[in-house]
């Protein structure tokens, strides 16, 4: 008796000695590059060059980052990433579970055609439908029409609207912006998950649908709200493609980070040999960019783990 | 009773109409429309007039240029198909471990959690582009070879690959997922995190009455884990195949420059359509593989 209990006992030791092993050796892949930036980016040109600097800095300087900001115009890029990207992930979260809502709890004509299109949606990498967009953009029109309307009468009725923020605004309250087709899946498979009655109570008491999913679905929906928040704030925050294709000069942070080095080229000129500019800068760049979501993530941390655990977003 | 019962349903179906119209708007405009534009525009001249693109169809001329004449596109193309059919079984496979592990209760299990989750905050390959010499630097500091080449060097897995005899194909197969480290790892993320919340959703009492029959835990996890898991497999399979396309910056970056800055537009649209092509092939194979593997177990 003893020796077994003693067996399953070193038998839980060996697993929790193998599951260290594993996890802390993927968690320096991990970690390693947010130390490899924050190494980096505390740097002065001196000690690029000094063998001896491995990970710690000689002498610390703040220096890159003030030098990012100025190379980021870090103050109008962020405005930019707020006004196109961040209110657009605003309005998916809101939009999103409209459309899920009514796909998950209404019967009617042509809904498994739907459902064949919100797969597709998904599936669609955004770089296949960008083209057509930026053309559309140009001169905003439905089927043709209003084209056609040009051509005929000579005047031209359609928008152009490339290069403002309703390129980003109107794809997602049309509930096809980034990743949409996720978050509509994400949510039907919740609100399939919720029981139906209270919902038919409220329908009884008099309440109608748009009554009844304002103020008795979405409190309850708290926790795929929060998940699918996150998701689609994140993601939009280091939206590259969209941005690069829909905006012309204001552009958003995420952009103007990747080409760092060309925004530090037109902010200080040609810059030769070994200087921070060309090593410091970059990292503290992405420090930059990664530090807002960072920040709430650390806050939100307890809170979105604890929702992943609740939603069952794919049960 | 029962006409009333009818009313309510067709009230319901008009309401179901009207919840979900504008996304079907949505869907025809940004979605289906563009695809078939494209496709237009890929067997067109396609010039820009005042009233907008004017598209002379002129048949299969681009997608003959295409791959025929230049294939550096096809071939980026057929080298991004094989990378994903390579990397997609390693990145499932070690988010599902990653997710049983961080299921489980242990000492700074939240902390953990916290790193793992790192690559969903980080997830865009901005940064990582730029750490990973795009930009960076002239000192050969690439980061992810950087990184593998630690794990490479420390524990010399080369040196013991290469006495273990394998074929040649399987050891070439391994050097390159060693080599790849880095990238497969840091593609986990999401996955590992989807995995965890579908883990969730199994009930105890599976497992309980797996031990009551005497299942071992291999059985449990290959006969309650993975049936279980399968609409949660099918959403993380969709996601990192669409995520390991748009990754793949050189096939894509390409396409996007021809958009924003030469403004090519016809022979854009053919590169679009084979890139499509390519995603369809992927996207089918994957399905069949699923439909043959896991949906059968769950039945």
């Amino acid at each position: 008796m003893s020796r077994n209990k003693s067996l399953t006992r070193s038998k839980g030791i060996a697993v929790g000695i193998i599951r260290y092993v594993f996890l802390i050796s993927f968690a320096y892949i991990l970690i390693y590059p947010v130390i490899y930036m924050m190494s980096n980016a505390l740097r002065t040109t001196v000690d690029y060059i000094d063998p001896s600097v491995v990970w710690l800095p000689k002498s610390i300087t703040f220096q890159n980052f003030k030098d990012a900001w100025a190379a980021l115009k870090f103050p109008t890029a962020l405005k930019n990433t707020l006004v196109y990207e961040i209110v657009s992930a605003g309005i998916e979260v809101f939009t999103c579970a409209v459309f899920a809502y009514g796909l998950s709890r209404f019967k009617f004509r042509f809904k498994s055609a739907l459902m064949f299109f919100l797969i597709l949606s998904i599936l669609i990498p955004d770089v296949m439908v960008l083209l057509p967009r930026v053309l559309n953009f140009k001169n905003l029109d439905f089927l043709g029409i209003l084209r056609l309307f040009y051509e005929i009468t000579g005047i031209d009725l359609r928008p152009d609207i490339f290069d403002t923020p309703l390129t980003f605004y109107l794809p997602s309250l049309l509930g096809v912006g980034l990743k949409g087709g996720m978050f509509i899946f994400i949510y039907m498979q919740f609100f399939s998950g919720l029981p139906v009655e209270l919902e038919e109570a409220a329908w009884i008491d008099g309440a109608g649908p748009i009554r009844t999913f304002l103020f008795i679905v979405l409190p309850s929906s708290g926790v795929v709200i929060l998940t699918v928040s996150i998701f689609s704030l994140i993601w939009h925050w280091n939206d590259y493609y969209l941005a690069l294709m829909y905006i012309m000069d204001n552009q958003t942070l995420s952009v103007l980070v990747h080409d760092i080095k060309q925004q530090v080229f037109l902010t200080f000129g040609e810059v030769g040999g070994i200087s921070s500019l060309i090593f410091g800068v970059p990292p503290a760049a992405c420090l930059l960019l990664i530090a807002p979501p960072l920040v709430i993530y650390l806050f939100l941390q307890k809170y979105f783990i604890k929702s992943i655990d609740r939603v069952g977003i794919v049960g | 009773m029962k006409k009333k019962k009818g009313g309510i349903e067709a009230i319901k179906r008009r309401y179901g109409v009207m919840f979900v119209a504008p996304w079907v708007v949505g869907i025809i405009l940004f979605v289906i429309i563009p695809i078939f534009t494209t496709f237009i525009y890929s067997i067109s001249n396609v010039s820009i007039g005042p009233a907008g693109p004017e598209a002379k169809i002129i048949g299969f001329g681009h997608y003959y240029k295409l791959l025929v004449e230049n294939t550096t596109f096809v071939d980026r193309l057929v080298a991004s198909i094989t990378s994903i059919f390579t990397s997609l079984p390693i990145i499932i496979a070690l988010s599902l471990i990653l997710a049983l592990i961080l299921n489980q209760d242990f000492k700074g299990r939240m902390l953990m959690r916290g790193i793992f989750f790192l690559p969903v905050i980080i997830s865009s390959g901005v940064v990582m582009s730029v750490l990973n010499g795009g930009n960076a630097t002239d000192m050969g500091a690439s980061l992810s070879s950087d990184v593998s080449t630690v794990y490479t060097e420390a524990l010399n897995f080369t040196e013991i690959l290469s006495r273990l005899n394998l074929p040649t194909e399987l050891n070439e197969l391994m050097q390159e997922y060693l080599a790849n480290t880095f990238n497969l790892i840091w593609s986990c993320g999401v996955q590992t995190l989807l995995f965890i919340a579908g883990l969730q959703t199994i009930p105890d009492q599976l497992y309980e009455v797996g031990k009551v029959e005497g299942a071992t835990a291999w059985e449990c996890f290959w006969f309650i884990t993975v049936p279980m898991l399968s609409r949660v497999l099918l959403l993380v399979l969709f996601y990192t195949m669409v995520e390991l396309f748009v990754d793949n910056s050189a096939l894509v970056n390409s396409i996007l420059e021809d958009i924003r800055w030469h403004n090519i537009y016809d022979n854009t649209s053919a590169k679009l359509w084979l890139y499509f092509a390519g995603v369809g092939i992927v996207i089918a194979a994957v399905m069949f593989l699923y439909s043959k593997l896991v949906l059968k177990k769950v039945n």
